[in-house]
């Protein structure tokens, strides 16, 4: 009897199963537990990225107030990826996902930094030895400007070698620093660093018997992206038609050649004694010959004038300003205010005013045929042929 | 039909299922590692493009920031030859002033002569009110004369600041300026030679460990830098219009040194057309009245009547003008043409013309003939050569020129008529200590190459990324992870099977096997190049105003950005190029009928088809 029941083959396959199962189950439950851990990591890599590529639709400073707007954005940025990012699924603010069968995760806020500008490459050593010729290259420049005959270069141009690691001298080189005063954007590396901490669901945290080690740990995903996310492009393309016009010196454009005037404001303190003692001088003179005195108030003052081009239609002249009494016959003489003359004509007038200079609107790959619009060229025949 | 041992062996059912689940057991694991695999290299290759877009980016902003650089001390540049203009300006009217002074003394001494003439002349009483007059003018004379020391000793003072500000304003521009912005553009070369080493480093490197995969000439290998720095070098370089001083693309530093920069000294070439440029728009940015249009009294009623109708018209004006003029009728600084040559050199001048004639106005009773005194003035140019640094007096009704401090050809008083005549000196005059308003004129600077042509991107610079990152980078791991392995089925011989990590140093370990499932990210497989995963991404530094598509890419206006770009589409352009002559279905609206036109065609498919072929074979793995 007992030794039939041992024969009996009926349940067998389902009792082979059920001692399979578990296993198959283990395997896949950690399947999916993979699925989960590289789907939950390959989106820490998406926030990484979505938070730094958000930094450059954004501007980092301004040259209008010469303010640096870093902190005010990255505030922006930061919530807006963390909002978008919380579920992981990035279409929507919505934060309410955070569990999906095999595990669940946590993602801490983005972390955003401002970082220098990238030194030139080659590590400490590379600098080092880019710093000491800077520095011999200084003191043969101050040494051969000492000699200089114009006394008010000797002086500016040995004030700016001296100062060397605020502004620009050879031995600066290797990091570049326009003038504190000028107000660029020294930094705008951006620094975005997701993390996001995995759970399994599945396992227990801690069986009986099995160390802390032993069971599936919390997986960590900390992710970065690093990109130079700020051009020093000026966000505003009005007129700048001379400080002489209302409304110019108000300009972002303006504001930020004036600053740059002499580099610093010192010099141009100076300068302006200088010239001051020109100016009055010339007055008197003029008095003393019954003539009027000339009107300006700083010799040194900054003049700007950039005027829209618009040469689609041809009309080169359009970024041309007048000075109306330049001349003696009263006709208005124009100037133009950027390059406009052969090679800069011919490619106003090509450039037309669709986007990127395109001839069409909005057209693939900007060419007018599609075997030029086609990125494998001929493989597609154009229309035409067919 | 009497079973055998054998056929009832095969016949049961008993432990069928565990063979299966076997099997199927190892093949879930196999997925599972699978699973982890592609993910992983996923992640790699995702990684991989994300740093190879972050730095065409990066390289792209950093061009983008250089040439805004650029941009805005272009400008500034043009400020300091505006404030040159108005020290010139200052200079020069100081300089009319006392021409003035001078032509008022000269004239209150002939009628004070005239005025002796007739105390000594005419009998009495007629001689009373000339004796009395003549001791009042030649008490004005006095006056006057001491008016005219005064304003020359101030004149001399004024000649000795203004040029050597002047000057010095010039070499700031073609030393400070220009260095500043000739270090920035240079240093852009080490991260085009090193293929933006730092960008790829910063995203490469664990912040825990400090390892990175992608070290410089390590994981960012030889082959990735020399693609990277051959294709940045070539853009880059084409940017700049090396007539306006140096291309600062280290290639040409290299190799061509400072000619570009000696031929810009010399004005030699293409770089007038620079110097052009550049005064054109500093003479644009004049923006006072001051330096353009130095008019007389206007607004004053009887003083502007009697300036513009008893005086003359008072004009006045600075400009960059081109060089070896003007002639000594500094008319043309002002009049015709209208598009008088610009230059680099500074001219200036202040004159009188078309007034009645009477000469000094209201202090002089002396009626001067129109035709002798009609157009009075003096002019000043600046330039770098000695010959070129002149003073000018003149009256352009006559080829006579004027003495710069006060002038007349000739002068009738009545009564009586008499004729006192001065004499002129010649035009260029030497001013003794005074020869100090030296110029250099426009300075270096750099300035961009226009290319009219679209699918030159009108030559606003790509930057190109290659990225490849070796198997050993990938699956190197000291601390083994599952997608670290390789699976080999050894069984060659040998039932044994190995769980290990490839050792390319020792294939002897493994003996024998005959197929291997290599699931380690990149692979050992041959991918006609470069193993492991590879990216390619282009970027691209560009020109757009905001609100204009239409304004040509220039080195004045900061308007310079980054941008991703489309890699196929250019690669087309360049093709195309390298093609160009070939023949081009449908590209002129004509088929190649003919046996060459066919031929042409066949061969540039053929270019086409291994030119596309390399480059997708290595960017899509």
């Amino acid at each position: 009897m007992r030794r039939l029941r041992l024969k009996d083959t009926r349940g067998q396959a389902i009792t082979e199963f059920a001692i399979a199962l578990p296993t198959m189950v283990i395997i896949f439950m950690f399947s999916q537990y993979f699925y989960e851990a590289i789907q939950v990591k390959l989106k820490a890599q998406e926030m990484a990225r979505y938070g730094a590529w958000e930094f450059t639709g954004h501007a980092l400073h301004d040259y209008d107030d010469g303010e640096m707007r870093y902190s005010t954005v990255s505030s922006s940025v930061q919530s807006d990826a963390n909002q978008r990012f919380s579920n992981l699924n990035s279409t929507d603010k919505r934060s309410d996902a955070n569990r999906a069968f095999a595990g669940e995760w946590t993602v801490n806020n983005l972390r955003t930094r401002d970082l220098s500008e990238p030194r030139i490459p080659g590590g400490t050593m590379a600098n080092t030895i880019l710093t000491i010729a800077g520095y011999l290259l200084d003191a043969w420049r101050l040494a051969a400007i000492a000699q200089h005959p114009n006394i008010i270069y000797a002086a500016a141009a040995a004030w700016f070698t001296a100062e060397r690691n605020t502004t620009f001298g050879m031995a600066a080189g290797n990091v570049f620093n326009p003038p504190s005063e000028w107000k660029m954007n020294g930094r705008g590396l951006i620094k975005s660093q997701s993390t996001v901490v995995f759970r399994n669901v599945f396992i227990p945290k801690k069986i009986y018997g099995l160390t802390d080690t032993m069971v599936l740990k919390p997986l960590r995903f900390r992710e970065k992206h690093v990109i130079l996310a700020d051009s020093w492009k000026l966000h505003y393309g009005d007129d700048v038609l001379g400080n002489g016009e209302t409304g110019s010196t108000d300009t972002a454009f303006f504001k930020q050649v004036d600053r740059m005037v002499l580099v610093r404001k010192k010099p141009r303190e100076i300068f302006k004694v200088y010239t001051d003692i020109v100016r009055i001088m010339t007055n008197i003179v003029a008095t003393l010959a019954f003539q009027p005195w000339l009107t300006m108030n700083n010799l040194g003052e900054t003049t700007l004038v950039s005027k829209n081009y618009n040469g689609g239609s041809g009309n080169e002249g359009s970024g041309r300003i007048e000075l109306d009494t330049d001349n003696d016959t009263n006709a208005p003489l124009p100037f133009d205010t950027a390059p406009n003359i052969d090679a800069y004509q011919d490619s106003l007038k090509t450039r037309d005013n669709n986007y990127m200079g395109c001839r069409e609107p909005e057209s693939l790959g900007c060419t007018s045929s599609l075997s030029s619009d086609n990125p494998f060229g001929d493989y597609i025949v154009p229309e035409e042929i067919e | 039909m009497v079973k055998t041992e054998l056929m009832k062996r095969l016949d049961s059912k008993k432990g069928q299922a565990f063979p299966l689940a076997a099997v199927g057991v190892f093949i879930m694991a196999f997925s599972v590692i699978a699973t982890l695999n592609l993910g992983q290299a996923v992640y790699e290759k995702i990684m991989l493009q994300n740093t190879a877009d972050a730095s065409a980016y990066s390289l792209a902003a950093m061009e983008a920031r250089a040439f805004n650089f650029v941009a805005l001390t272009n400008r500034t540049q043009i400020v300091n030859y505006n404030t040159a203009m108005a020290l010139q300006s200052y200079l020069n009217y100081a300089g009319f002033c006392v021409f003035m002074v001078g032509t008022m003394r000269d004239l209150i001494a002939d009628v004070t002569s005239a005025l002796d003439f007739g105390c000594s002349f005419f009998p009495w009483p007629v001689y009373i009110p000339y004796c009395i007059l003549a001791k009042v003018f030649k008490a004005i004379t006095m006056v006057a004369g001491i008016v005219v020391k005064i304003a020359e000793v101030l004149w001399k003072v004024i000649h000795n600041m203004a040029p050597m500000a002047v000057e010095a304003l010039g070499l700031f521009n073609k030393y400070i300026t220009w260095q500043a912005q000739l270090i920035r553009l240079v240093l852009i070369n080490s991260h085009i030679f090193s293929g933006m080493q730092e960008i790829i480093t910063e995203n490469y490197r664990d912040d825990t460990t400090g390892v990175n995969r992608m070290e410089f000439m390590d994981g960012n290998g030889l082959w990735n830098i020399l693609i990277n720095a051959a294709l940045n070098t070539l853009e880059y370089r084409a940017t700049f219009d090396g007539s306006a001083g140096l291309n600062p693309s280290l290639a040409d530093l290299i190799l061509f040194g400072y000619k570009n920069y000696s031929d810009f000294e010399d004005r030699k070439g293409d770089s007038e057309n620079a110097v052009k440029i550049m005064a054109e728009i500093a003479n644009a940015s004049r923006s006072e009245k001051s330096i353009y249009n130095r008019k007389g009294w206007d607004g004053f009623a009887i003083i502007s009547w009697l300036v513009s109708n008893v005086w003359g018209d008072k004009h006045g004006n600075t400009k960059l003008v081109a060089k070896g003029t003007p002639e000594p009728k500094l008319s043309k600084v002002h009049g015709e043409p209208y598009n008088y040559p610009v230059g680099d050199t500074v001219s200036s001048d202040d004159y009188l013309e078309n007034g009645m004639g009477f000469a000094t106005g209201i202090l002089s009773v002396a009626v001067a003939f129109p035709n002798t005194i009609n157009a009075i003035g003096s002019g000043i140019v600046a330039a770098d050569k000695d010959g070129d640094r002149k003073h000018y007096g003149y009256k352009n009704n006559s080829n006579n020129p004027a003495h710069p401090k006060g002038s007349y050809n000739g002068l009738f008083t009545f009564p009586p008529m008499k004729k006192i005549p001065k004499k002129s000196v010649q035009s260029n005059i030497k001013c003794g200590t005074l020869e100090k308003h030296k110029w250099i004129g426009i300075s270096p600077y750099f300035k961009y190459k226009p290319v009219a042509d679209h699918d030159s991107d009108y030559n606003q610079p790509s930057t190109w990324i290659f990225l490849n990152i070796p198997p050993e980078k990938l699956n190197k791991d000291e601390n083994k992870k599952p997608w670290t392995y390789d699976f080999k089925f050894n069984h060659g011989g040998t039932d044994e099977f190995s769980f290990d990590n490839i050792d390319p140093d020792d294939p002897i370990v493994h003996g024998g096997h005959s197929a291997s499932m290599d699931t380690t990210i990149g692979g050992s497989r041959n991918s006609f190049f470069f193993e492991g995963l590879n990216a390619f991404s282009r970027g691209m530094a560009y020109y757009h105003r905001p609100g204009n598509w239409a304004e040509h890419p220039n080195f004045f206006n900061p308007f310079w950005r980054a941008k991703l770009a489309p890699i196929g589409n250019k690669l087309t352009q360049i093709f195309d190029r390298f093609t160009n002559g070939m023949s081009k279905p449908g590209a002129d609206g004509t088929e190649n009928d003919d046996v060459a036109g066919y031929l042409l065609n066949f061969a540039r498919n053929f270019i086409n088809d291994i030119f596309f072929g390399v480059i997708t074979s290595v960017i899509t793995h």
